[in-house]
């Protein structure tokens, strides 16, 4: 009974804000994606400075990445049009921990108690955020 | 050099997104019927708001990657979680978004949760 009543409101909350998970899950991905590759590129700078910054950006990792970070701004900027940025902004956090979990699940990366108690805070605040009103 | 570097490229982040917000939020003023993803599009990107704030955007977003990368990263996930309460301020201030409790407690939880993922995890 309860687990069809839980259904039903994700149904609902999934169906009214049917638009805005997607294109939020579209910027989201796309900024990962670009920020995976981009880092890429970045770890073989011999140098860190704007001149460095600026070679690594002609590479074939950071053109890759810079335009998926580019494509991310579509998705975000019609978002911004109907939802609001005190919302959505804070919500990039989220894009932190898909990254810890890449790289704890692909690259055997660590993951501690101090790892999961973040991953849990982090969604306390989200969960707190949606309390505290996303529409225009 | 690297603090500032960090502190300007937060400041990018959070300064285009607002204006980015504000170019977006007139588009939907200027009309009053429903638009679709792609009507708000072609309006917002006629907008300089849009264009001035797109660019502060990715020139944060690309000076924050690599100084997460070469340099301070607990001092960058610090000051990007900062600058999510700072937004919540600024976008009530100047853009008219609610402003409540629960946003505020929220994004100052998820800085402390971000913070303990970067202790722990070590990325």
């Amino acid at each position: 009974m309860q687990f069809t009543v839980l259904a039903a409101s994700i149904k609902r909350g999934v169906g009214e804000h049917g638009t805005a998970i997607r294109l939020f899950s579209s910027a989201i991905g796309l900024l990962i994606a670009g920020q995976l590759c981009y880092r890429k590129a970045l770890l073989t700078a011999t140098q860190h400075s704007l001149n460095s910054l600026w070679q690594v950006s002609q590479s074939l990792w950071g053109i890759l990445g810079i335009g998926l970070i580019l494509l991310s701004l579509i998705p975000w900027l019609a978002l911004l049009a109907r939802r609001q940025l005190s919302f959505f902004y804070p919500l990039w956090s989220i894009a932190t921990i898909i990254v810890v979990l890449i790289n704890w699940w692909w690259f055997g990366g660590g993951m501690s108690w101090q790892t999961l108690a973040g991953i849990g805070l982090v969604f306390v605040g989200v969960s707190l955020l949606f309390r505290g009103g996303h529409s225009i | 050099m690297q603090t500032w570097w960090i502190i300007g490229a937060v400041l990018a982040m959070m300064l285009g997104n607002l204006i980015v917000r504000a170019g977006m939020v007139g588009v939907q003023m200027a009309h009053t019927n429903r638009l679709s993803t792609l009507q708000v599009l072609r309006y917002g990107i006629r907008r300089w708001q849009v264009w001035l704030g797109m660019l502060l955007l990715f020139v944060g977003i690309v000076a924050w990657i690599s100084s997460v990368v070469w340099w301070r990263l607990e001092l960058s996930y610090t000051l990007l979680g900062l600058s999510y309460v700072a937004t919540i301020v600024f976008a009530w201030w100047f853009v008219g978004e609610t402003l409540t409790l629960e946003k505020m407690f929220g994004a100052i939880i998820i800085v402390v949760g971000i913070l303990l993922i970067i202790r722990g995890s070590g990325f």
